[in-house]
């Protein structure tokens, strides 16, 4: 089945201060159907996202709260004829305090989770989707006959630096790569820059600055160079040396000298031309809402250098699951040339039928769905 | 932190770091909570939220009702220590090891926990488990809900909290 055989629809919400409406788009049609009322769903949200935030209720799976939004109160943010029927491809553009809602685990008709029944993407408005999705090289006539990958995984931590490692691996030996290792600045950055990256991989700690979003980042490996860039400003050149805007979070114990890489200096970083970032650190996805209805999590911050395509975790990721679902992804989007989004179906329906959402894990696609 | 290490904690808690104790803490605190009845009026989200420092005068009146003459701000002061959190944590622990159920709950959230690609910093906060443990008679663990008994347990802990405030 060719990407016009599929039924696609869109999810477009708009959250004012009384209701919850959401403009249903398919190929040739746009319906705005009303959800629900904000007051209904505001204490709902705020004990999910405390839930999903405890990570030892995340660890053992127990997520009461997560059960009920995908059986319960979820439902009533999807239009009742996309839970009846759900399309091949589904992408959800949340508003407000609907963004970092696990929209794809609510339960369609059928009992399972929407992700296990459609192919689902999230971007943070309809004008980020359309700009990745002509930047998408798998939209484009003439296609590089192969991937190039880039990438690695640390663990500066300590505890699973052989597990992150053999991910990034695994995950670069798809496409012919070796794992950057040591894993430090140049590298990360290289995997985002070299024009002739199709797939960056980065599989280490991320943290959440509560305070000054910009110094949220990813934890690597110390430098064993560092590079210096030059940028010319009419006639002059002037010379910046790459080194860390800030030092490794008080109170984090890390096994060895550890750098990070902030979300501040990625944003700050020349477009890639990746077409998927595969971005394995715990709560990469997560995010506060910025001004201007900007979610600031790392995921969405490669998605607006130009990252086409971003999988990562929505909450603290286990790296038995983490494994598990790459692996099914990349089986049906490389190998066998799957549409992202329905490569993120099969890596769901890999963990489990869809019918207990607590299987399914946090993670997922952000930006366009091909 | 290793998978390998989580099976044989039991046998060497005073050789774990802070993290791994502070883990190990957390994860008990989950497990007796959760076991807890209804009624028993234990509020999970406050002894994983509020500081040291407002949950000692609770844990001061449950000393006192044991026959611990402590005062809530010797409490508090210990609650602050990094030493008596160390000694505390490792008492109770070596309590939960004692009841393979219990130790069986606590070891499969260890090794959950251990298994998330998390950077946070997990202090020791014994002080939440303690109070759990004075407050609590009974908790069901495992699926089949097996009632423990944690009468002993506060006994002992009264007896080493008796000894860290110099009694």
């Amino acid at each position: 089945m060719g990407a016009d055989d599929l039924s696609i629809a869109g999810l477009v919400y708009l959250v004012t201060n009384r209701e919850i409406q959401v403009a249903v788009v398919r190929r040739h049609s746009c319906e705005w159907v009303r959800l629900a009322d904000v007051s209904q769903v505001l204490g709902p949200i705020a004990r999910l996202r405390d839930e999903l935030a405890r990570d030892s209720a995340v660890a053992v799976r127990r997520l009461p709260e997560l059960t009920r939004f995908a059986a319960g109160w979820g439902r009533e943010l999807i239009p009742s004829a996309i839970l009846a029927d759900p399309p091949d491809v589904l992408v959800i553009v949340p508003h407000a305090l609907l963004h970092g809602l696990p929209l794809h685990l609510v339960q369609a008709a059928n009992g399972q989770a929407l992700a296990c029944c459609s192919g689902i993407s999230y971007a943070s408005s309809p004008t980020l989707l359309l700009r990745g999705a002509a930047r998408n090289p798998a939209r484009r006539a003439e296609q590089p006959a192969q991937r190039v990958a880039a990438g690695g995984g640390t663990d500066v931590l300590g505890g699973a630096e052989d597990v992150f490692r053999s991910i990034a691996a695994d995950v670069l030996a798809e496409f012919g790569a070796a794992a950057d290792d040591p894993f430090f600045r140049i590298p990360v950055r290289w995997a985002f820059r070299n024009p002739d990256n199709r797939v960056a991989c980065v599989i280490s700690h991320g943290f959440v600055d509560p305070t000054v979003h910009g110094d949220s980042g990813i934890l690597i490996d110390p430098p064993i160079a560092v590079a210096t860039f030059h940028q010319r400003v009419g006639d002059e050149t002037f010379a910046r040396m790459d080194i860390p805007m800030r030092d490794v979070p008080a109170g984090l114990a890390t096994a060895r000298p550890a750098e990070v890489l902030t979300l501040g200096e990625i944003e700050m970083d020349d477009p890639t031309s990746v077409e998927l970032t595969i971005l394995l650190a715990c709560s990469a996805g997560a995010s506060d809402v910025l001004q201007g209805d900007e979610p600031a999590s790392l995921a969405e911050a490669l998605v607006r250098l130009g990252s086409t395509s971003v999988i990562a975790p929505m909450w603290a990721c286990d790296h038995v699951l983490a494994r598990a679902w790459i692996r099914a992804f990349l089986a049906a989007w490389h190998r066998r040339g799957t549409p992202k989004a329905l490569a993120a179906r099969a890596a769901f329906l890999a963990l489990g039928d869809g019918s207990d959402v607590t299987e399914l894990g946090p993670i997922h696609l952000r930006g366009d769905w091909l | 932190m290793t998978e390998s290490s989580t099976t044989g904690w039991c046998g060497n808690l005073s050789t774990l770091s802070d993290d791994e104790l502070g883990l190990l803490t957390q994860c008990a605190v989950t497990v007796l909570a959760e076991g807890a009845a209804d009624d028993d009026g234990v509020d999970l989200d406050e002894l994983r939220e509020l500081p040291a420092t407002v949950l000692a005068p609770d844990l001061a009146e449950a000393l006192r009702a044991a026959g611990v003459p402590a005062g809530d701000q010797q409490i508090e002061r210990l609650a602050g220590e990094r030493a008596a959190n160390r000694t505390l944590a490792i008492a109770l622990l070596e309590q939960i090891c004692a009841v393979p159920a219990l130790r069986a709950e606590v070891d499969a959230a260890y090794t959950a926990n251990q298994r998330l690609m998390i950077a946070d910093p997990v202090t020791i906060v014994a002080i939440g488990l303690v109070l759990l443990v004075m407050k609590l008679r009974t908790v069901k663990v495992g699926k089949d809900g097996l009632d423990v008994t944690l009468d002993p347990m506060q006994d002992v802990m009264a007896e080493v909290i008796k000894h860290l405030l110099g009694g």
